[in-house]
């Protein structure tokens, strides 16, 4: 297509990048507009803004508790709000409240047999409340099957008794979350006559104690400790009898490790070397003695009581006092990196916006094809503009949040290779292939960062590494530059469909064909190059790590295989073994290649490389090659003949 | 003419160097590689080198000789050099593509070095103990020798090891002066004790029978065992009975001097001693998760000493031979290293720099072309 312009608005003339600017910095304001703290009032009436920037331990990182709430609803729901109510309100009733989400619906459970074999009624939108659940398995023949399963290695269980193992593992680790407050609350294991109360000088109003009042009154309790406590309870009368009861059984359950599995790691403890977190429930147990600790835990419970009576006030004091004694206590060390961008990330959620913005540009690439085709190409470069202003931020968040570079698990994957298409599409409107830059550009984004989500619900995107990966050096040369080939290859597939389609529907525009034959050949090309770099730098870090440069691994393999292949292409081309056509459809099979290294190796669950995998993804790869196989031998043909 | 041209006008020459054995080499190896991965999903990564990237051919179902990745390469490297030296076109503006071409021949050539000449082993090593040996992964070998002692890391001097054991096989030993014939050797198998009939073979364990079993997917897994036979001049042909998970050697009288036997992994001398000071694993706070395997070590050469920090993605090198940190005993007390000698080990570096940098500047060279040729039609 010819970039001569007779009469085009002033704007186009101007270049892309011109136009580029302006989007882009409405953009970012836009993005912080839709982070603005405050957004989305609380439910109950209660503002949680202070709430989600405590610091919390999970998975191996600190982060704040707003997006622990999301990780926690996201792994149980598969969602990031439940209904209209923020994932961080949620969690606060849950802790605070429990009594109020036993009956939400927000356990998903994908297969329905599940349902049937718990008792509990089908739900259309596989979504199951705490309470029906935990009643239907509780029932004697479902416990039994939960401990048979315990007993099957995950690889030889059923679909149905994964489901059902996972969903009984959720239960059991939503129900911790439910028994937070285990350390504020009266335990029978703590009563004592009123008698004895009354000489300590506790006020229960009739309740046995909670571990945290024998802490508040731990010198009283000791003033009172018989003396004579080595020849047993037998011996002891009135409240020596009492006090040593108490003392023995909180000393029992701290013996027995009870409630090690309690979540919430909000009490930071130890030095930044051996950074150490635990549970108020814990920090009861085994650092109650602390008097710093003490004044926490009671932080804690000040924050439940205004948050039962609706005190926003004295709730916002309670949690802002508590974040300010346990950074006080513990140090710099234990400070989250951004909390306040992890918070922005949180809310604004950058790449739901850029891939509303592609799907808009998509629309607008295809109806230039009908009509108005510049002004149609000039608005999708807008929208592709702004997408990828919003793409864009999302992935520097991330990277600084993480202080990483941008790929560090599959998910993060699909950011980065739509983020790279993207500006494949944009490269290649800036070299005067407009029409076919704003599609590939737009469907790439969209369609990946569609197919992110799907690897987004197995918890936190921005986890901690394993050893073996823990280098930002190999991260940031090896990972990136092989997810850069799979964009290029990917990029030079979806080039090669709309070449296809062009010789088969387009005009007889035979210069238009060629602009967009060197387009996928530049692609190709693109992709043949940081495949092959990608593949050997892995291959040095593998000789740096295992001392092997090369050991037919199966990701090794499968990035050989792109290799190979875009090799092959080129050759075959050369040769004349293929003409433009055949190169076209060996860029579509390009795609089952990187599709198959990218995330197919995963399925074999061998190897050093391989990382987690669900089954549906299988289902999707292989109707994603029949399709493409069968558009290939229908379209292929009959484009081979219109062209001769 | 020259002679080099028309050599190249060979048909067989021509006909080498074309294209097409190109693509097909390409298209070989691209198959061989997708079935080689397949099939470790149920066959184990090992299983498979041998099979389809070690081996010059391979059977498919059982009959049908399809080419291992072996007889492509050398097929296509034969095709690539001579393409190389006789077809390309040297000049400028292909000189990217040359230079990927002699990159790719040099990863042939590091293939060749590393896949005949390296050697791989694993040294085992508890905090404070020493090892100047290491161990092979796959390889046994039944070892005899005199001076016993306890610490099993060391090479012991005396020793005579024959390697290579096999059903059948024989050996002349000069010292200890005696034959040894294996009767029975199973790559794989369970040792029973039981009842001790009159000609059971002689063991330390008092095992009395060696079952065959299946053998795993990664060989190193395997424990095996045999029955061997050692003749020595004027005395009484013994069985003996060896067993590769033994503790203890077993004693045995040949001539007049005592010596010990032991069935273990085949070892390797190294240049130098170490000695594990340090094992430490951290994992992530509040998870399994590993953070980071770190191993404080202190490598003895003659008299002098140094220590070295080996961990992850940082190993020891000392000549040709690299130490990485590869795993670490279920106590967390000791480490293992893995040690490759490879006296090839820098060649990829140089084969990747080259096809790296070839490819880069071709791409350039297209780019700039390509921009020309739009600037000339516009």
């Amino acid at each position: 297509m010819s970039r001569m312009g007779h009469g085009k608005p002033r704007a186009l003339r101007r270049g892309l990048f011109g136009s580029f600017a302006w989007p882009a910095v409405a953009c970012c304001a836009l993005f912080v507009a839709t982070a603005t703290p405050g957004h989305g009032a609380e439910e109950r009436g209660l503002s949680l803004k202070e709430f989600a920037r405590i610091t919390v331990l999970a998975n191996g990182r600190k982060m704040p508790l707003d997006s622990y709430a999301r990780i926690n609803l996201l792994q149980l729901s598969g969602r990031q709000r439940h209904g209209k109510e923020s994932a961080l309100a949620w969690l606060a009733r849950a802790i605070f409240d429990p009594e109020s989400v036993l009956d939400d619906r927000f356990i998903r459970i994908d297969n329905p047999e599940i349902a049937d074999a718990v008792g509990v009624e089908r739900d259309d939108h596989r979504r199951y409340g705490f309470r029906e659940l935990a009643q239907g398995y509780s029932q004697e023949n479902n416990l039994v099957m939960v401990q048979r399963i315990a007993g099957i290695d995950d690889k030889e269980r059923t679909p149905f008794e994964k489901e059902f193992f996972r969903t009984y593992n959720n239960m059991v680790s939503f129900s911790h979350m439910m028994s937070t407050y285990l350390f504020a609350d009266p335990h029978r294991d703590f009563a004592a006559s009123e008698e004895t109360l009354a000489t300590l000088g506790i006020e229960t109003g009739g309740n046995p104690l909670s571990a945290l009042q024998m802490l508040r009154h731990i010198d009283a309790i000791r003033s009172h400790f018989p003396a004579d406590h080595q020849s047993g309870m037998d011996n002891l009368a009135g409240i020596e009898r009492d006090v040593f009861q108490l003392v023995a059984n909180l000393y029992s359950r701290r013996q027995a490790s009870h409630g090690q599995n309690l979540p919430f790691e909000v009490i930071p403890y130890g030095n930044e070397e051996a950074a150490d977190w635990m549970s108020p429930w814990q920090a009861t147990l085994h650092i109650g003695g602390d008097p710093g600790i003490i004044d926490e835990l009671n932080l804690l419970e000040a924050m439940r009581h205004a948050y039962r009576s609706g005190r926003q006030l004295e709730f916002d004091r309670a949690v802002r006092d508590f974040r300010k004694r346990t950074s006080l206590r513990a140090g710099p060390g234990f400070e989250t990196r951004y909390p306040s961008l992890e918070l922005l990330y949180n809310r604004a959620n950058p790449f739901l916006y850029a891939k509303f913005w592609y799907a808009l540009a998509f629309l607008v690439s295809l109806a230039s094809l009908a009509f108005w085709e510049r002004r149609c190409l000039f608005a999708a470069t807008i929208l592709i503009a702004v997408g990828l202003a919003f793409h864009t931020t999302g992935l520097l968040s991330r990277m600084l949040i993480m202080g990483r570079p941008p790929v560090t698990n599959l998910y993060a994957t699909f950011l980065f290779v739509s983020w790279i298409c993207v500006l494949l599409g944009v490269a290649l409107m800036r070299f005067g292939r407009r029409s076919v830059g704003a599609l590939l550009a737009s469907l790439a984004g969209f369609a990946l960062l569609m197919l992110s989500g799907k690897f987004a619900t197995e918890g936190d995107t921005m986890g901690v590494l394993v050893a073996v990966l823990d280098s930002n050096f190999w991260l940031a040369t090896h990972v990136v530059t092989i997810t850069i080939g799979y964009a290029g290859c990917c990029a030079a597939g979806v080039v090669g469909h709309i070449y296809i389609l062009q010789a088969l529907f387009g005009k007889k525009d035979r210069a238009r064909l060629r602009g967009t034959y060197q387009a996928m050949f530049g692609m190709l090309a693109f992709g043949l190059i940081f495949s092959a770099v990608g593949t050997i730098l892995g291959g040095i870090w593998a000789d740096q790590s295992w001392g092997r440069f090369w050991g037919w691994d199966p990701k090794e393999n499968g990035a050989l295989m792109i290799v190979l292949w875009c090799a092959l292409l080129f050759h075959a081309r050369l040769s004349g073994m293929v003409r433009e056509i055949g190169l076209a459809a060996g860029t579509i099979i390009g795609i089952f290649m990187v599709v198959l290294a990218w995330f197919g190796i995963n399925l074999l669950g061998v190897g050093l490389h391989s990382y987690g995998f669900t089954s549906g993804t299988a289902v999707g790869m292989l109707v994603f090659f029949v399709a493409e196989t069968i558009f290939m031998a229908i379209t292929v043909p009959l484009a081979r003949r219109r062209m001769a | 003419m020259s002679r080099l041209e028309s050599f190249a006008k060979l048909k067989l020459v021509r006909a080498i160097t074309s294209l097409r054995v190109t693509v097909v080499c390409l298209a070989c190896l691209m198959v061989i590689v997708f079935w080689g991965t397949i099939y470790q999903t149920d066959y184990g990564l090992y299983a498979s080198q041998q099979r389809f990237f070690y081996s010059w051919y391979f059977l498919a179902g059982g009959f049908i000789p399809l080419p291992g990745a072996r007889l492509v390469m050398w097929v296509f490297s034969i095709s690539l050099l001579g393409a190389t030296i006789l077809k390309l076109k040297y000049r400028w503006s292909n000189i990217g593509i040359l230079m990927t071409h002699v990159g790719v021949l040099s990863f042939f050539l590091a293939a060749f070095i590393t896949f005949h000449s390296s050697q791989h082993s694993s040294v085992r090593l508890f905090e404070g103990g020493h090892a100047n040996v290491s161990s092979d992964y796959n390889e046994w070998e039944l070892s005899i020798w005199q001076e016993h002692s306890l610490d099993a890391s060391t090479v012991q001097r005396d020793v005579v090891a024959v390697a290579g054991l096999k059903e059948g096989r024989s050996w002349r030993l000069s010292d200890p002066n005696c034959t040894v014939d294996v009767e029975t050797y199973y790559d794989h198998c369970r040792a029973d004790m039981g009842p001790r009939s009159a000609d059971a073979p002689r063991n330390a364990a008092g095992i009395t029978r060696l079952t065959k079993q299946k053998r795993h997917t990664s060989p190193e897994e395997d424990v095996p065992g045999g029955i061997f036979r050692i003749l020595s001049p004027g005395g009484d042909p013994q069985r003996v009975l060896l067993y590769a998970a033994e503790q203890v050697p077993l004693t045995l009288e040949i001539g007049d001097e005592t010596y010990f036997m032991a069935l273990r992994r085949k070892r390797y001398e190294l240049p130098f001693s170490l000695k594990l000071l340090d094992f430490e694993r951290k994992v992530h706070s509040g998870t399994a998760i590993p953070k980071s395997f770190k191993s404080r070590v202190e490598v003895r050469h003659a008299d002098a000493t140094r220590e070295v920090v080996i961990w992850m993605n940082h190993p020891l090198r000392y000549a040709d031979f690299t130490f990485f940190q590869s795993s670490f005993t279920p106590d967390e007390q000791g480490s293992i290293f893995a040690v490759v000698e490879n006296p090839g080990r820098w060649l990829p570096y140089i084969a990747s720099s080259t096809t790296c940098l070839g490819l880069i500047v071709h791409f350039v060279v297209m780019l700039v072309q390509s921009r020309r040729r739009q600037a000339r039609m516009a």
